[in-house]
């Protein structure tokens, strides 16, 4: 019973939440400066061409009135078509969703090699200069940030030592018997390791950039653990009393 | 050499090194790689905001003709129309189609298709941005190879549009068998190219028609790389991913031009400030004491490292009403003259805002910020304000611009009316100054019928907007282009980056 509340409440603030994010980013981005039927203006259109366009769009309505037609359509999924590429939005975002999650997991795992790496490095070198050399490095990764990581990963393994793809999610040439468009983790499901190679350096540099940043905080925090840790003596106690 | 995991892992990266991306300076070129400037959001082109984009017109060029072909100096020749013209009292346009082409399917190219395309954007119900035009044609119907229409509203420049923005032809009964859904996901032309592959926001894939009434491409596949960010597309040329990019920073390409092969030729891009009729610009000693302050060559020197071409209407060498004896001279001394007649000088400047964009064009704001420094010299203070371009889209068309705005105006058919018409006329939601006597001076030109008397007066209205200062042009975009050395680039004065214009060196 008290599961099923605690349940209920959740869900219950969610949506709040959700429904206040809603409100407040349609609000937004109607506000900010740009009108998107002056941004589509042909050349030669008339004043009756923007009035056209813009009952077109819905935009002579009021806000209120546009937030709610478009909330009501994406409660029935509906999530509107694309101006620019004349496509529902929901298959646009959902067809480019699987890169991104994969990227963003590469770059989870990569962040957390390096980031305990470090911390244990720098736990184990505690009080020398080891330790600074590690925490210095941590402050350098954690102040670059991730765009300028980038550009740098670009030119030295790019450029300078081409050993990684720099642009693009897998060579064009290559045949993709995919049905999702979870590249990697399809190209291991079907043991097809020479795609899986090609999807993960293309993926590598990108995936990189944004670890190193993330990398630093893992490294930073855990070191600080793993020092208290060790600082209180359990782990004396423990290889003296063989607890494990 | 001792074999330790040390010497090992320097060998394994050495020879990794080698095999992985070998520059293609130094191997024959299967297959072309394109580093492309922008993504393709649709494949129609003719309807939607996607078929006005002037940046992807190249991408839609490697795969659909237009009706007729527009040659790299901007020239008409004969495309899918071999002939065209009105009837004498020019109440019927006629056409005559290409025989012998045929689609990407293998099915016969004929007239029903240029009828069906001409009558399908001229109705509203299709949304073509272009309606306008097309509109003014009505009755589109079939005799033996020819397409005749009649003509509801004259335009002059309708042919013109036949190779300008919307002006392609595609396939009638695959389109009305497979749906617009269908052609976005399988588009066919009767292009230079084929599709083989497409990934949104990714690549597209190109193999050569190898039945193209042009012939045959030189490269038998083209990868074009979406790469929107500069800095990667330098990357990609430079470590030999790709052939060929346009649209890098001037400085890398002085850099990598030695060492690639770059061409930089001028194109149909002009930059250019809008002069709103408000406020101290209302004063034309204060409008043209603006222009003859600004040393364009310099700022093309010194700023765009001499890629731009100094212009003073809003015509370049290209287009068909430009005239070389419409000059506006640098002379601070002559604004200065002008200032002091209207009561303004050093210590008493005459003050307005000017907006620019910051990084939309090459050098936007550091041109303004030139511009606003040699106007301080002679008695003129001006405010600069950054902003996005959306907002100046925004503000122009609520006629709310600041009395001068930065801005740049492409015309790739480089005709009058799609550059001094719309930018000047005004009651044009895209033009910025609304003087009475320039609408009556362009107004009868919509509709000229006689082509000598539709030029001369559109270098009248040019020699106008020079003479009262109505507006700054400022210079005309030269676009960069880095290719590895095996290839040749044939650069487009439209600034469309097209692949079948390129050969193995």
């Amino acid at each position: 019973m008290q599961l099923l509340r605690a349940v209920f409440l959740r869900l219950t603030t969610t949506a709040i939440t959700l429904l206040g994010v809603a409100v407040i980013v349609f609000v937004v981005i109607r506000v900010v400066p740009g009108n998107p039927i002056a941004m589509m203006l042909p050349p030669g259109a008339t004043e009756v061409d923007i009035a056209r366009l813009t009952a077109q769009y819905g935009l002579d309505r009021s806000i209120p009135e546009q937030f709610f037609i478009w909330a009501g359509g994406v409660l029935r999924g509906d999530f509107g078509v694309s101006i620019t590429s004349r496509q529902p939005v929901l298959d646009l975002v959902l067809g480019r969703l699987p890169a991104t999650l994969e990227l963003s997991i590469m770059a989870l795992v990569i962040a957390c090699i390096l980031g305990g790496i470090a911390a244990l490095t720098g736990t184990r070198a505690r009080d020398t200069g080891g330790e600074a050399a590690i925490d210095i490095a941590n402050g350098v990764a954690l102040s670059v940030p991730d765009f300028l990581w980038g550009l740098v990963l670009v030119l030295l393994f790019g450029v300078l030592w081409p050993v990684f793809h720099i642009s693009g999610r897998v060579t064009p040439s290559l045949d993709l018997p995919f049905v999702t468009n979870f590249y990697a983790f399809e190209a291991l499901l079907r043991l097809r390791f020479d795609l899986w190679a090609d999807i993960i350096s293309h993926m590598f540099l990108p995936a990189l950039a944004l670890a190193i940043p993330l990398a630093a905080i893992i490294g930073q925090l855990l070191k600080q653990s793993l020092k208290e840790t060790d600082a209180s003596g359990l782990c004396d106690v423990g290889t003296h009393q063989r607890v494990w | 050499m001792k074999l330790n995991r040390r010497t090992l892992l320097k060998l394994s990266a050495a020879t990794a090194a080698l095999g992985y991306g070998l520059p293609a300076l130094a191997q024959e070129i299967d297959e072309l790689a394109i580093a492309y400037n922008v993504n393709l959001p649709s494949w129609d082109p003719t309807v939607g905001p996607s078929a006005v984009n002037p940046t992807i017109q190249g991408l839609y060029q490697s795969v659909f003709d237009q009706y007729i072909l527009q040659q790299p100096d901007l020239k008409p020749a004969p495309g899918l129309l071999t002939e065209w013209g009105w009837n004498e009292d020019k109440t019927q346009v006629w056409m005559t189609v290409r025989e012998g082409v045929t689609w990407h399917d293998g099915s016969p190219f004929n007239a029903e298709d240029v009828a069906w395309s001409l009558a399908r954007v001229a109705d509203p119900a299709t949304g073509s941005p272009i309606q306008f035009v097309w509109g003014t044609l009505a009755n589109h119907r079939v005799e033996g190879n020819k397409v005749i229409a009649d003509v509801v509203q004259f335009d002059p420049t309708i042919f013109k549009w036949m190779y300008f923005l919307t002006g392609y032809v595609l396939p009638k009964a695959y389109y009305e068998r497979v749906g617009a859904e269908g052609f976005e996901a399988a588009p066919i032309g009767t292009g230079p190219y084929m599709v083989d592959k497409f990934e949104r926001n990714a690549f597209v894939r190109l193999k050569a028609n190898a039945n193209y009434w042009g012939g045959k491409p030189d490269f038998e596949t083209v990868t074009i790389k979406f790469v929107t960010d500069a800095a990667a597309r330098v990357a990609e040329v430079e470590s030999g991913n790709s052939h060929v990019t346009p649209e890098v920073p001037y400085e890398e390409y002085d850099r990598l031009k030695t060492s690639l092969t770059g061409i930089a030729a001028p194109i149909s891009d002009i930059g250019m400030i809008f002069l709103n009729d408000i406020d101290v610009m209302l004063d034309p000693n204060v409008r043209k004491a603006a222009a003859h302050a600004i040393d364009k060559q310099t700022i093309i020197d010194r700023l765009l490292s001499g890629y731009g071409v100094k212009i003073d209407t809003l015509e370049t060498p290209e287009y068909d009403a430009y005239d070389p004896s419409i000059m506006v001279e640098y002379s601070p001394e002559k604004a200065i003259e002008l200032l002091a007649a209207s009561g303004y000088s050093v210590d008493n400047p005459v003050k307005f805002k000017i907006q620019t964009t910051k990084g939309f064009k090459p050098k936007d704001h550091e041109m303004v910020q030139a511009i606003v420094g040699l106007w301080r010299k002679v008695g003129i203070e001006a405010e600069i304000e950054v902003y996005e371009i959306a907002k100046h889209y925004e503000l122009r068309a609520a006629d709310q611009l600041a009395p001068a705005a930065f801005y740049n105006w492409g015309n790739s058919v480089g005709d009058p009316t799609t550059s001094t018409g719309f930018a000047m006329f005004g009651p044009s939601p895209h033009s910025v100054w609304d003087g009475q006597d320039l609408i009556e001076m362009i107004g009868p030109l919509w509709g000229e019928q006689d082509e000598a008397k539709r030029i001369a007066g559109w270098k009248a209205v040019s020699a106008k907007i020079a003479e009262d200062a109505l507006v700054i042009p400022l210079l005309q975009y030269v676009q960069p282009i880095l290719s590895a050395p095996g290839v040749l680039v044939t650069p487009h004065a439209s600034g469309a980056l097209l692949p079948h214009l390129m050969k193995r060196a």
